[in-house]
């Protein structure tokens, strides 16, 4: 076995039947159902149907010193677990940026965010600390934080796939060189939002769900936590560790079919098990048995169960399903039952699929009756996502660490070395909606961004906002009975989409070569809103069906995939000003691992009403002056932000092509910065790890002409940028120019999207330095250099094609 | 109301449920399939309509299999609405 085998050294979970991993499996083969009565909130509409509540007290579980949502403190519970498992609960500080985080959550901090809601309807109190909370990343943030862990830190939010697809994205990046230690997992706790919104799809079983069950009537509802600790074999075998599994394989794919419907025929799932199965180097008839994604509803089960069939045709091996015990704890599913699939190699297998009493003739055969003991070898794990994000996952048995039977035949490169030419850049925003017009607007003097006052309701007060045109080319660019059923940002997004890809004729090429990834701080947050406000105000309303299916974060990229026919992995990264960065790593390795011919990639949010509010109150907007200055020499006087919006998405190819390519990457690397003891980032370190970064890829310090910041205007983090640039700057022994962007955009999570156009401007001699407040020469190699204040930093290089050979 | 007028005024009640922008009342044939062809709609927009006879007419409807009759033709709505709301 390779040293840079994927291989699980530890496990975690917290759901409604346990607190920790061994509790939840012994459970799991005793057939204990964890559905119940729903106590958690109250529901009018939906109170009846079951649910798997955590019943632990979760702050006593946690401990008082963790603060956080309910969803960051069931992710924090079962990460300790699983690091505590591992040998590593006081280790995994010293392994500084070679252990990282990436976790998968739908909801987030929806639920305390419900909870502001219901304190302004109720009393007009406004409990603004509950919105800290909010997005998705609090969780990841909060578990590295809290174990000390500085590598590669993400979240993944593909619905209910985004555990399942954290555990392959931590394959990647042990098996990449880029960690040598990844938690990785998944968490979600029950909300109004997915209740009510389960249920006005009329997905929620009200006997309790009945996965393949000829009489199945949709999914119950669960929540919980899990995480495994996956590491380089190299590094188990350092540490003395015994492997409890091997991460053998994963395959992640996309429908493009429907926003909340699987394909009929499940070829999507069909393309991830195999997928999976091919980089495992396994033939189906070694699985011993698959969980399944198994949710209950009549699409899912059907589609999957055709999926199956097809793939093992005459010999299915024993197929179950959790979801009757633990009820459907949407981005924790694929990383509990991951945990499940490890136990059960562990102890033997299958657990039991209980609940189930009769066959359908459209799907002919039973899940597992009745728990066994049987040795596993391998095991194959499904879980599949709103949207069509299917991601599967192959566990199997270490026999011996250092050399095993195990055969890895898989198509993944281990190489980092390689560039990525950038093909298309479509966008929509504050300076224009075509690269080419704005990137002609920014360089011109006096360039202003098209600016407007809003009005943010609490209290009512007036904001100035960086806008997007109204027509910024949805009428052109989508079919009107698309258009109507899409929020603001998908359209925004689907725009700037169709417009990176236009001229590259990537209607002749195979829908299943091209991978979409897709940055966003929060999503559709006014689709949420607009979703969870009057079921907060009355729990008896019906809220709008279409609302909850475009408040799922994933809407972005599978909406992006449906428009360009993208049935390549199909992701979703939600983690603060890093989300871009997260996506471009996460669409160049699918190109690198040679899974992708094409990644469409890019990073979008919109203004929402609440985030200008919460930003207002928390002293981040400017009111006095126009644009956004950033970087002000005079640092005494130095301006707050200014919020703004907008989409840009890039197509990228592997370099090396025939294609005119406008730049070029040659490295994306993300994960935490640390800091002194003053609270300020530790710059020192900052600056080498960027030069370590380069250099592994590549590239020397001494070439970069200029660092593109996303300073803001805040003090707070334009120092930061500043001491950063500064330092290395005396690393290289040469001056090292640094500019900004934010002044042309505003600020938002994803503007290092629109930060990267500019790059890309700027090394095509299409943008002027002037524009981006680094006066000078033209620039060759751009290092684009992002900070989020919770802790995570990216940095993307951007080159003149040739520029780095 | 006559099912006739109750046809056209679900007309305008699908166009707003459903926000056609593009579509008039004299656009929708009240005998023509809802879904897939006619109008294009689709499982979730089924959903929506779903909501809309709870909030117009206070028919609860919790099964979407009863959906597939009713929502067969604006006519199979406008008799469904009529059998429903007098029960």
């Amino acid at each position: 076995m390779s040293g840079r085998v994927p291989v699980v050294t530890g496990t975690g979970i917290i759901c409604s039947v346990g607190c920790d991993s061994e509790s939840v499996w012994q459970s799991l083969i005793r057939g204990n159902s964890g559905l119940a009565h729903l106590t958690l909130f109250h529901s009018t509409r939906h109170g009846q149907a079951p649910v798997a509540e955590v019943v632990a007290d979760v702050d006593r579980l946690c401990g008082s010193a963790v603060r956080g949502s309910r969803s960051d403190k069931l992710a924090y519970i079962a990460v300790r677990q699983a690091l505590a498992d591992a040998g590593l609960e006081d280790a995994i500080g010293s392994f500084g940026n070679r252990a990282g985080v990436v976790l998968g959550a739908t909801v987030g901090g929806v639920r305390g965010t419900e909870q502001f809601l219901d304190g302004l309807l109720r009393g007009n109190v406004r409990r603004y600390g509950l919105l800290r909370y909010h997005e998705c990343a609090s969780a990841t943030d909060l578990c590295a934080k809290a174990f000390r862990c500085f590598g590669p830190t993400t979240t993944l939010s593909t619905a209910c796939s985004g555990g399942a697809m954290a555990i392959a994205m931590a394959g990647r990046l042990i098996e990449s060189g880029a960690a040598d230690i990844m938690i990785a997992g998944g968490c979600d706790s029950l909300c109004r939002l997915t209740v009510n919104g389960f249920g006005s799809l009329l997905l929620l079983d009200p006997n309790g769900c009945r996965p393949f069950d000829a009489n199945r009537a949709g999914i119950s509802l669960g929540e919980g936590a899990a995480a495994l600790i996956i590491e380089s074999a190299q590094s188990a075998a350092k540490r003395g560790v015994p492997v409890l599994a091997v991460l053998t394989g994963w395959g992640c794919t996309c429908d493009a079919f429907h926003a909340t419907a699987p394909d009929s025929n499940g070829d999507g799932a069909y393309r991830a098990m195999s997928g999976a199965l091919r980089r495992a180097g396994l033939v189906p008839a070694s699985i011993n048995h698959v969980n399944a994604h198994g949710t209950g509803t009549s699409g899912n089960d059907l589609a999957e169960s055709k999926a199956i069939k097809r793939l093992f045709s005459e010999a299915i091996p024993p197929v179950l399903s959790t979801k009757g015990l633990l009820g459907h704890t949407l981005g924790a599913s694929g990383a509990i039952d991951s945990v499940i699939c490890v136990k059960s190699i562990e102890h033997g297998g299958p657990p039991m699929s209980p609940r189930f009493e009769t066959v359908d003739p459209d799907i002919g055969f039973a899940p597992v009756r009745k728990t066994s003991a049987e040795p596993q070898s391998h095991v194959m794990n499904n879980a599949f996502g709103f949207g069509g994000n299917n991601v599967s996952l192959v566990f199997s048995r270490a026999f011996d660490a250092a050399s095993g039977p195990i055969s890895l035949g898989g198509p993944s490169s281990t190489a980092r070395t390689s560039r990525f030419s950038i093909a298309g850049v479509g966008v929509v925003s504050p300076m224009g909606n075509a690269a080419e017009t704005m990137f002609v607007a920014c360089s011109s003097v006096g360039a202003t961004a098209s600016l407007r006052e809003i009005v943010a309701p609490l209290p009512p007060r007036r904001v100035r906002v960086y806008c997007c045109s109204d027509d910024f080319g949805a009428r052109e660019e989508i079919a009107v009975g698309r258009r109507r059923r899409l929020e603001r940002i998908q359209l925004m997004t689907l725009v700037a989409a169709k417009r990176s890809c236009r001229g590259l004729s990537l209607e002749n090429v195979d829908g299943e070569r091209i991978c979409v990834a897709m940055g966003t701080g929060l999503g559709s947050a006014s689709a949420t809103a607009a979703f969870v406000e009057p079921v907060v105000a009355d729990d008896s309303a019906a809220p709008s069906p279409q609302r909850f299916t475009n408040a799922v974060h994933n809407a972005l990229a599978s909406q992006v995939a449906i428009e360009i026919s993208a049935r390549g992995l199909n992701s979703t990264v939600t983690h603060r000003e890093i989300s871009f960065e997260s996506a471009l790593w996460h669409g160049t390795q699918e190109i690198l691992a040679g899974n992708s011919d094409y990644a469409v990639v890019g990073g979008a949010d919109e203004l929402t009403p609440y985030l200008l509010s919460a930003g207002a109150r928390w002293g981040w907007w400017d009111e006095n002056t126009l644009p956004l200055r950033p970087l002000s020499a005079n640092l005494t006087r130095r301006q707050r932000a200014m919020p703004g919006e907008g989409a840009v998405v890039f197509c990228l190819t592997r370099s090396g092509g025939d294609r005119h390519a406008l730049a070029e990457v040659a490295c994306v690397s993300f994960g935490r910065f640390a800091t002194d003891e003053d609270g300020k980032i530790a710059a020192d370190r900052e600056a080498g790890w960027i030069e370590t970064e380069l250099a592994g890829h590549g590239v020397s310090l001494k070439q970069i002409d200029m660092v593109l910041s996303a300073a803001n205007g805040l003090p707070s983090l334009d120092d930061m940028y500043i001491s950063v640039v500064a330092t290395l700057g005396r690393r290289a022994g040469r001056n090292i120019r640094h500019g900004c962007y934010k002044h042309l955009c505003g600020e938002y999570h994803t503007a290092s999207a629109f930060g990267m156009a500019m790059a890309v401007g700027l090394v095509s001699e299409s943008v002027s330095p002037d524009a981006l407040l680094s006066p000078g020469g033209n620039c060759r190699v751009v290092l684009l250099y992002t900070l989020s204040v919770d802790g995570t930093r990216a940095m993307v290089c951007v080159s003149r094609p040739g520029a780095i050979p | 109301m006559s099912i006739e007028e109750q046809i056209e005024d679900l007309k305008g009640k699908i166009i707003a449920a459903l926000d056609l922008e593009d579509v008039t009342p004299e656009d929708i044939d009240p005998d023509a399939p809802l879904f897939q062809e006619g109008l294009g709609l689709d499982s979730i927009d089924a959903l929506e309509l779903v909501v809309m006879l709870e909030k117009e007419y206070g028919i609860s409807v919790k099964d979407i299999e009863v959906t597939k009759k009713a929502f067969a033709s604006v006519r199979a709505l406008a008799i469904f609405i009529a059998e429903n709301h007098a029960s």
